[in-house]
């Protein structure tokens, strides 16, 4: 699939073509596995009454049309057959290439029912700017006479239509998008992007258009955690929190250096304001891939450098950005490569295997070996191929010997400095490991290498593994956009991993994008039954208060993590909250979140809900300095609440990317009617509280 | 699996609807205990309760021989100068019926060790993951897939499957067997304290996951006709739309969610629970998790349930650094809250009924690691406490302790099972009320092991 220079023009910023004047609805039946679309309402209704027969479902998908050849410049008319009764299929065919047109009109199994609708053609593989492609699959039916084409402007539709088995036939038509479609994708993108959509990105999206938005957002500069002051490694007795009122800034100095809540409270209050808002989203996203833990190391100021760092190198190069994770005395500290010294005879120790283990397993490359795509490469007895056995950990256990803390300052350098975490690691040449060190794919580094020499030598050994692109890529996908990605998608990254377009590997800038201008993110409506997210608590939460006006200090997100299983900076282990191989129970598709989504955790959601929408403001924490407490703004929605319909549309299309059903709305409009039209607050609340609280909201798509 | 999918939708929504008529009354969501409580204590009460120790337990420090020639192996290897050795002196001595040799037990295992004299405790030495009979010469052919790595060694021991992936654990493949017994739109045999996982996802069931403390209830419904209104939208919008699947599995779990609140949010919360006493001075996290199995187990007559699966946990096990120190605060921990739950089955008159038992990701090497601590292994040691246990045994073969010798996958110790997690499960199930036919199905390897039942339980 070569999707690459369609979406480059597609997405650029331009005016947009004229307004669709039509829709075309997409039906299936199950019993006749075909699928069928219509732009007319009359047919619309006929299908749905069952007057085609009963078992015709509508799919979802949908795309826009022009009635008329004159509601838009230089449109093609769209030719509709249908199978000619008796001799060809019980099926309909549609085609704006007036060649096949006049070529399915010299064949006797179809017949030329006339001029359904009238759309733009794509011109050099491409659509213009304002529309979208439809793509054709077809179910290779002819040889037993039962023809059936597919139309979809969802580009995962198409790819899982032929995984499935379905022939590609490619773009065949252009879809204009609607005012509403664009901007469903532009609340799309921010769900994907940002920590929650607002008018004022959603407004910069317009203006901008997708991929302007993504490239003013990577030329940000970076957003700083404030440098809270390097303290000792153990609490002086001196260092405890002092309860009394009025409270200082300094006033709980163990809370405040020997705990990371001023860490996680400025993560949540940043979230809100930051503009750097997708770098902030991909140093969040990279913190629970290159996972530490303020279970081990609450130290703040530690943990500070940390998360700096990942947002420092988010738009950086992956082999960097690696080796300054591993040069981290908190990941040194995490993970035990710290003060890892070599063998030693005397007390018959072996040097660590730890950090080994989890940057092949977790950071980098995964246990088996796997194609561009994604998928397993297998041998040829159909097993999948481990990428490294015991040998391979020994070595790179070897490897990452001869390290340790940085030197207190004033303190003398040891062997095994004791803890501190300003600045690297630091190599130390008495406990360092100089042997061979067998490395992935059979590479052994060479003898009496330095410390720096062998970490480099292994860090660009596993750089280099094919697996990194699609194992780093698709979790990144997995982040952002979707959970259970398609191969294509996966590969189309993963290939911007191993070369930007300049011929640099690992560029993360170049992988970002792709990521969020791939056709599978942005264009229409996405109908796929698997496609979208669960968003993380985390970001549930944040999306909430900058959707609806919110203004917080942080400290309520803080705790609320806490009862949504995401309390951040703290996961439980190095396998994050959430693995990102974790399978929805009941089916077989991947959903990261659902790993800490219960029974507890959904009731824990909604009642996050309620205390943000059914209280004035959450009250401010009188033990934090400068407490504003959590507060959201309904007013845009108070103003619209006297007509219930109206205040569900505004909800759906600023929160809900238009993805509200009309069972969904009916229930919203119902409870929102239970309460006295004069009461816009409360009617607001009724119907934000629904929305939120629904998993349609929850759910990204 | 959309077959199985809607079966297990069938199920909550006729849970959901029995429940629905009461809750959403004058009273809203508030108590039902009255009603429930005038139903009968259930006969035939069972309760297995899993304890996961994750990280990957040491168990070359819970369990030594302490016969000279037995802890002068272990001392060689774990020395004094590596830091990982615990002195022959604290070991908390206990004496395995039919062993000729004694062994001790971890010292914070204080609150245990009396148990394990009275016969409540049994120990399972040298269980792992295995895809058939393994020893030394076979290993390379044999061993499982991505053996030292948490996460597919945690699958493994949770399914019971080590070739290939498993989308259910045997504690959810017991759970799917064991529903008739709550009824077949009852209360759900799987409770997790600590989240959800794969042992305890089943193909039909799905568990109850609460939090280590508190009630699970929604805030914010008052029963005016306003609050009525939107609860009944906010449950009409959970099963509302089924066109994407994480749509649909959210919908799912919520809409669950809101029903079960109704039945366990009056037990968690109430202040009649005679066994919390029990548990008094204990903050633990595992302790709290015990109570609230405790306190569900005690109200048995309000849940309905006859058959449960429990799933606790305590991590903080991955001590490649550091481990005699976190190993103290652990097993400080987990030693006196599995003594607090035993006893409260005792009080509660059905020690018998209820059994607790430990899992963890593997064994740790029994060669030090640089720091005082020990890299990833294979094959653990294992207990198992309640008042049908055949304890006082160790069951299982301890292995030997030598550095490449005959039990040693590897040069580093790393113990190659001699008993499996197959077996193991398949004891514990049998008990629970398996039939042949079950344990095959939950146990698909089962028959590659000579035996299906170690003896252990009654």
């Amino acid at each position: 699939m070569k999707f690459a220079p369609i979406w480059l023009t597609l997405l650029s910023a331009s005016a947009a073509l004229a307004e669709p004047t039509g829709t075309a609805v997409e039906y299936y039946h199950p019993g006749l596995r075909h699928y069928f679309v219509t732009a007319s309402e009359g047919e619309m209704a006929f299908v749905e009454s069952g007057g085609a027969g009963a078992g015709w479902v509508a799919t979802g998908g949908r795309f826009g049309v022009y009635r008329s050849a004159s509601d838009a410049p230089g449109l093609a008319p769209v030719c509709r057959f249908y199978g000619t009764p008796g001799i060809g299929p019980n099926s309909h065919f549609y085609t704006a290439n007036a060649d096949e047109c006049a070529f399915v009109k010299t064949l006797p199994g179809w017949s030329y029912e006339g001029i359904a609708f009238h759309v733009p053609v794509p011109g050099a593989g491409s659509c213009a700017d304002g529309s979208t492609p439809v793509w054709r699959t077809y179910n290779k039916g002819a040889a037993r006479n039962d023809s059936n084409h597919r139309f979809t402007v969802d580009p995962t539709v198409q790819a899982r239509m032929v995984a499935g088995g379905h022939a590609d036939e490619g773009m065949v038509m252009c879809a204009p998008l609607s005012s509403a479609d664009r901007d469903a994708d532009g609340v799309r993108l921010l769900r994907q992007a940002t920590f929650g959509p607002n008018d004022a990105e959603l407004a910069r999206i317009r203006s901008l258009g997708a991929a302007g938005w993504v490239d003013a957002q990577l030329a940000l500069p970076v957003t700083a955690y404030p440098d809270w002051p390097t303290v000792p490694a153990n609490r002086p007795d001196t260092c405890v929190d002092d309860r009394s009122q009025p409270v200082r800034p300094d006033s709980y100095c163990a809370r405040d250096n020997y705990s990371l809540f001023p860490l996680q409270v400025e993560f949540f209050r940043s979230s809100l304001e930051q503009s750097d808002q997708l770098r902030g989203r991909v140093a969040f996203a990279l913190s629970q891939l290159f996972v530490v833990s303020g279970i081990d190391n609450a130290r703040n100021y530690a943990m500070r450098h940390y998360q700096q760092n990942l947002r420092d190198r988010a738009f950086g190069n992956f082999y960097d950005l690696l080796v300054s994770v591993t040069l981290s005395p908190v990941m040194g500290d995490y993970l035990d490569m710290v003060n890892n010294n070599k063998a030693n005879p005397a007390t018959g120790t072996n040097p660590n295997e730890n950090y080994a283990r989890e940057i092949l397993q977790l950071f980098t490359i995964g246990l088996f070996e796997l194609n561009a795509d994604g998928s397993l490469r297998r041998d040829g007895a159909g097993k999948p191929v481990p990428t490294y056995d015991l040998d391979e950990i020994e070595g790179f256990a070897r490897a990452f010997t001869g390290w340790t803390y940085p030197t207190i300052p004033g303190a003398s350098a040891r062997n095994n400095n004791p803890r501190h975490y300003l600045g690297n690691m630091i190599p130390v040449t008495a406990t360092h490991e100089f042997g061979t060190k067998l490395l992935l794919a059979g590479v052994t580094a060479p003898a009496n290498l330095t410390p720096q020499a062998d970490l480099a030598f292994a860090h660009r050994n596993i750089f280099e593994h094919p697996n990194v692109g699609p194992f780093v890529g698709k979790q990144l996908i997995q982040k952002l956009v979707t959970s259970d990605p398609t191969p294509g998608y996966v590969e189309r990254v993963s290939r911007v991993f191993a070369n930007n377009g300049a011929g640099q590997r690992g560029d993360l800038r170049a992988v970002v994008r792709a990521i969020l201008l791939d056709p599978e993110a942005r264009g229409a409506r996405k109908i796929d039954p698997t496609y979208g997210k669960l968003t993380e608590p985390a970001l549930f939460m944040t999306g909430i208060a900058r959707a609806l006006g919110g203004r917080s200090d942080g400290v309520y997100f803080r705790s609320a993590s806490s009862q949504l299983g995401q309390f951040v900076f703290y996961p439980p282990s190095v396998f994050n909250y959430f693995p990102p191989d974790y399978v929805v129970p009941g089916t077989s598709i991947l959903g990261p979140e659902f790993g800490i989504q219960t029974t507890n955790t959904a009731i824990a959601r909604s009642n996050v809900a309620n205390s943000l929408l059914f209280s004035a403001r959450i009250a401010p924490d009188p033990a934090f300095y400068g407490a504003i407490g959590t507060s959201l703004d309904l007013a845009p929605y108070q103003a619209v609440a006297s007509d219930a319909s109206a205040l569900a549309d505004r909800l759906d299309r600023n929160l809900m990317a238009g993805r509200m059903s009309p069972a969904m709305k009916s229930a919203v409009v119902s409870a929102v009617n239970a309460i006295a039209t004069g009461d816009s607050l409360g009617r607001a609340r009724t119907a934000a509280y629904l929305v939120v609280t629904s998993p349609q909201y929850q759910v990204e798509r | 699996m959309k077959t199985e999918r809607r079966q297990f939708l069938r199920r909550a929504g006729a849970l959901s609807a029995a429940g629905l008529v009461r809750r959403l009354g004058a009273a809203g969501l508030a108590s039902t205990a009255g009603a429930a409580a005038a139903q009968s204590v259930p006969s035939d009460y069972k309760a297995l309760v899993c304890v996961f120790l994750f990280g990957g337990v040491d168990g070359n420090s819970l369990l030594v021989p302490l016969d000279a020639g037995g802890f002068g192996r272990y001392a060689a290897v774990r020395t004094e100068a590596s830091g990982l050795q615990i002195p022959q002196a604290q070991w908390l001595p206990i004496q395995p019926a039919g062993s000729p040799t004694p062994y001790g037990l971890h010292p914070e295992f204080a609150e245990l060790q009396p148990l394990f004299t009275s016969g409540k405790l049994a120990l399972l030495a040298n269980v792992g993951t295995l895809t058939a009979p393994t020893t030394r010469a076979n290993y390379a052919a044999a061993r499982p897939d991505s053996l030292y790595s948490h996460s597919d060694q945690q699958s493994q021991w949770q399914s019971a499957v080590s070739e290939g992936p498993s989308r259910t654990g045997w504690g959810g493949r017991l759970a799917d067997r064991m529903q008739a017994f709550n009824g077949a739109a009852g209360f759900p045999v799987v409770t997790s304290i600590s989240g959800t996982n794969l042992f305890v996802s089943g193909d039909s069931t799905s568990p109850l996951a609460l939090a280590a403390s508190g009630g699970l209830a929604l805030a914010g419904f008052n029963g005016t006709a306003a609050s009525n209104a939107r609860l009944a939208a906010l449950q009409a919008i959970l099963s509302a739309d089924r066109d994407n699947a994480y749509v649909a599995a959210a919908g799912d779990i919520g809409a669950r969610a809101v029903s079960l609140s109704g039945v366990v949010n009056p037990i968690l919360t109430s202040n009649a629970s005679q066994v919390a006493t029990l548990f008094a001075g204990q903050n633990s996290s595992v302790a709290q998790q015990l109570l609230q199995v405790a306190k569900l187990i005690e109200a048995r007559a309000q849940t309905g349930a006859r058959r449960q699966v429990f799933f606790v946990s305590l991590g903080g096990f991955d001590t490649h650094t550091n481990e005699l120190p976190t190993l103290t605060t652990l097993i400080g921990q987990l030693s006196p809250a599995l003594r607090a739950f035993h006893d409260a089955t005792v009080m509660m008159g059905i020690p018998e009924r209820v059994t607790a038992f430990t899992l963890s990701d593997f064994g740790r090497t029994f060669m030090p690691a640089s720091g005082a601590g020990s890299d990833h292994a294979w094959g653990n040691h294992h207990l198992i406490l309640g008042g049908a246990v055949r304890g006082g045994t160790l069951y299982g073969r301890y292995p030997e302790l030598a550095r490449g010798g005959p039990d040693d996958a590897d040069t580093e110790g790393r113990w190659i099972p001699t008993t499996a997690v197959d077996q193991y499960g398949a004891t514990l199930a049998r008990w629970f009320g398996a039939s042949p036919e079950d344990l095959a199905a939950i146990f698909p390897n089962l028959g590659r092991f000579p035996s299906a039942d170690l003896g252990f339980l009654a």
